[in-house]
């Protein structure tokens, strides 16, 4: 993917720059906020990532003048202002995602994986009512998970959970994103509320059928690969 | 503001009690001064009416002894009648006299009682032989010529005078408390007006809106005084917490940099290490990192919100819904740990003003204390009422004398509850009400044998 990386401090840009690019991105990263607005507007990117306490021009209204010139890229901020009320802001400025300083770089890769898939799908907007992965098919709409033909019972909170990791694609969703995502929290619960329900789910989906399914990805997070 | 509120609020008016009570001291000094005018002034009128009592008997003796001079003493005395003057003639007539010789016989009107006794009397005479009328008349007797003199002057007509003097006093002072009220009703309604507005800007200051301002209150007294210090003091207030919120935002700022720059370095070196010993102490030391991380998030949250967060993100929020929601997150978590897990509502749904994203962490919080204090076996229960949500353990509970001082920060027990945690997840809980204005109580889950620890947000009706 082609990536913007809008960071003024060198150390952490060099960071970033250095465990994108090792991931097979192209990274383009900009110190100034002018710099970046003229770039974001000109080139084509997958994923913009954005600081918002720039020189030049901050973060925010970075993404505000692209909004408004009609740059949909997604936008993740990166940013040590992890205030709800700064998150809150960012969010409704247009970005799509907001991952708070300090930040552990399993984090920031999953989150930036996730919204370039995002773009690259944007455009086949078809609204699908299966899912499947290997022998697991999820209909959406009957709200009913089957494996190899055997109905599997899940509870609300377990087919959400399921339908996460399907839908990420094969690519890993950290213990943050699944909280934000199934269970609407933004906050770092103290206790294994992710790890009590992925063990759950592998209890219906897995233990009967004696695989694994769900592959566990130390320090970073779960991931279903097809 | 409805018209009862405002006459309720017009009733609680310093300005109008102070005015009452006014009145009433005026009424009350009023009826005193009355009663010692009408005494001096009906002393006074007796006083005078005497003296002309005394003059005219004087005069009269003269004239008497005069008239009976060159008579001879055994005579009937000649006067001519007009001399006395008779009150059965005449109605208006307000004087009279009558002589008794010595031999007893008695010349003008001369009832009976008339020459009972000398020296001053009131006494009341039938003038009008037709009628019941009695009239009061003070009178004189005393020696004169040889015989005995009465002059009599009608009382009543002082008595008239007398008369008028309560009816004036109770007319001025009915006028009088009448125009106290009403100037009492008109200043308490203008100086209600006024400690209205600065009551309003007060609760708005209070609701955490620092930019309200009473502004001019029209005349320069002590309630504009009153309120220009509000003002003032208000803009200092502003000022500080302004202060207060960069300060933590640059504390945020600053500390975070240095701490994401570590942050970076520890995992570049676990990542540079996975198999050996520097990558196995880098992770260790990450971890500990992100438990300071997470410490200090709740530390700024918990400024943040003490230094009057917004509520811009207030909205309806169903308690039961919000229940439901932390129920599917934890319940199974709270199983796997050997917990049994209980969700009671009392009512279908409970709707309060709240952040639904701090309320919910706040109850995350409860259940996690109550995770981390119980005694696997027990139930954790959470219950919800009409205004309250509650989480209930059946852990060792916390003694009554410390029930207040663990929703300060960095409280914690050093006995049962003092495994783990960062002694922040109650304080947080309290911040959390503070700024919805609800209550954080705490109590023994079961009372007789004071057995676990209940918390309640109770949220105003």
């Amino acid at each position: 993917m082609r990536l913007m990386v809008l960071e003024d401090d060198p150390e952490i840009g060099q960071w970033v720059y250095d465990g994108l690019t090792r991931e097979g991105h192209v990274v383009d990263w900009l110190k100034d906020g002018r710099e970046a607005l003229a770039a974001g507007s000109i080139n084509s990117y997958d994923v913009l990532i954005l600081d918002r306490m720039t020189p030049g021009l901050d973060g925010l209204s970075v993404l505000k003048a692209l909004r408004a010139a009609k740059v949909a890229t997604p936008v993740l901020f990166l940013t040590a202002m992890g205030d709800v009320d700064d998150r809150v802001e960012g969010l409704e400025a247009g970005g799509d995602d907001y991952l708070a300083k300090p930040f552990a770089f399993s984090e920031l890769k999953a989150r930036v994986g996730a919204l370039g898939r995002r773009s690259s799908f944007a455009s086949e907007q078809t609204e699908t009512t299966k899912l499947n992965v290997k022998d697991i098919e999820l209909d959406l709409l009957r709200r009913k998970c089957t494996r190899a033909g055997q109905d599997v019972d899940l509870n609300g909170k377990e087919f959400a959970l399921l339908e996460a990791l399907i839908r990420s694609n094969g690519r890993i969703q950290t213990r943050n994103m699944l909280l934000e995502k199934v269970w609407n929290m933004n906050f770092d619960p103290t206790t294994s509320v992710v790890e009590t329900h992925i063990s759950r789910l592998r209890g219906k989906i897995e233990k009967p059928f004696g695989d694994t399914v769900i592959r566990t990805v130390r320090g970073a997070g779960y991931v279903i690969e097809d | 503001m409805s018209l009862r509120t405002e006459i309720k609020g017009l009733f609680r008016s310093s300005a109008l009690r102070l005015s009452l009570a006014l009145s009433v001291l005026f009424v009350l000094i009023l009826l005193v001064a009355g009663g010692v005018a009408q005494y001096l002034l009906s002393e006074a009128l007796e006083d005078q009416i005497d003296d002309d009592l005394k003059v005219r008997f004087e005069a009269l003796a003269v004239q008497i002894t005069q008239s009976l001079d060159g008579e001879d003493d055994d005579d009937e005395p000649e006067f001519e009648i007009d001399l006395f003057g008779d009150p059965r003639r005449s109605d208006d007539l307000i004087f009279f006299a009558s002589f008794q010789t010595r031999s007893g016989a008695t010349l003008g009107f001369s009832p009976r009682r008339l020459f009972s006794k000398n020296g001053y009397r009131t006494i009341p005479l039938k003038v009008e032989a037709s009628e019941d009328e009695v009239s009061l008349w003070r009178i004189y007797t005393g020696p004169a010529a040889g015989g005995r003199l009465t002059v009599a002057q009608r009382w009543d007509t002082a008595e008239d005078l007398l008369e008028l003097l309560p009816g004036a006093f109770i007319a001025a002072g009915a006028i009088a408390t009448v125009l106290t009220i009403s100037a009492g009703i008109g200043f308490g309604y203008v100086a209600q007006r006024r400690l209205g507005k600065i009551t309003r800007v007060l609760d708005e200051i209070a609701e955490g809106n620092l930019s309200a301002r009473v502004g001019a209150l029209g005349r320069r007294d002590d309630l504009s005084d009153l309120a220009s210090h509000i003002d003032a003091t208000t803009d200092r207030l502003e000022v500080l917490l302004r202060q207060t919120r960069e300060l933590s935002v640059n504390i945020a700022h600053d500390l975070k940099t240095p701490l994401t720059r570590l942050r970076v370095r520890l995992e570049a070196l676990a990542l540079e290490n996975e198999e050996g010993r520097a990558g196995e102490t880098a992770e260790h030391a990450l971890a500990e990192l992100d438990r300071i991380l997470i410490t200090f998030d709740a530390i700024l949250q918990i400024a943040c919100m003490d230094a009057g967060a917004s509520k811009k993100r207030f909205e309806d929020v169903d308690l039961v819904q919000l229940a439901n929601e932390l129920s599917d997150a934890y319940s199974a978590v709270i199983e796997d740990n050997g917990f049994r897990f209980e969700f009671e509502s009392t009512v279908p749904a409970a709707t309060v003003r709240a952040d639904p994203a701090l309320l919910k962490q706040a109850i995350a919080n409860l259940i996690e204390n109550a995770l981390r204090y119980s005694v696997p076996g027990g139930a954790i229960r959470l219950i919800v009422n009409s205004n309250s949500i509650s989480v209930a353990d059946e852990g060792p509970g916390i003694p009554d004398e410390h029930k207040l001082r663990v929703l300060k920060p960095f409280i914690r027990l050093d006995d049962a509850r003092s495994n783990g945690g960062f002694g922040l997840g109650l304080a947080l809980v309290q911040s959390v009400a503070q700024l919805h204005k609800a209550d954080v109580v705490l109590a023994d889950t079961k009372k007789v044998a004071s057995v676990g620890l209940t918390t309640s947000l109770v949220f105003k009706a």
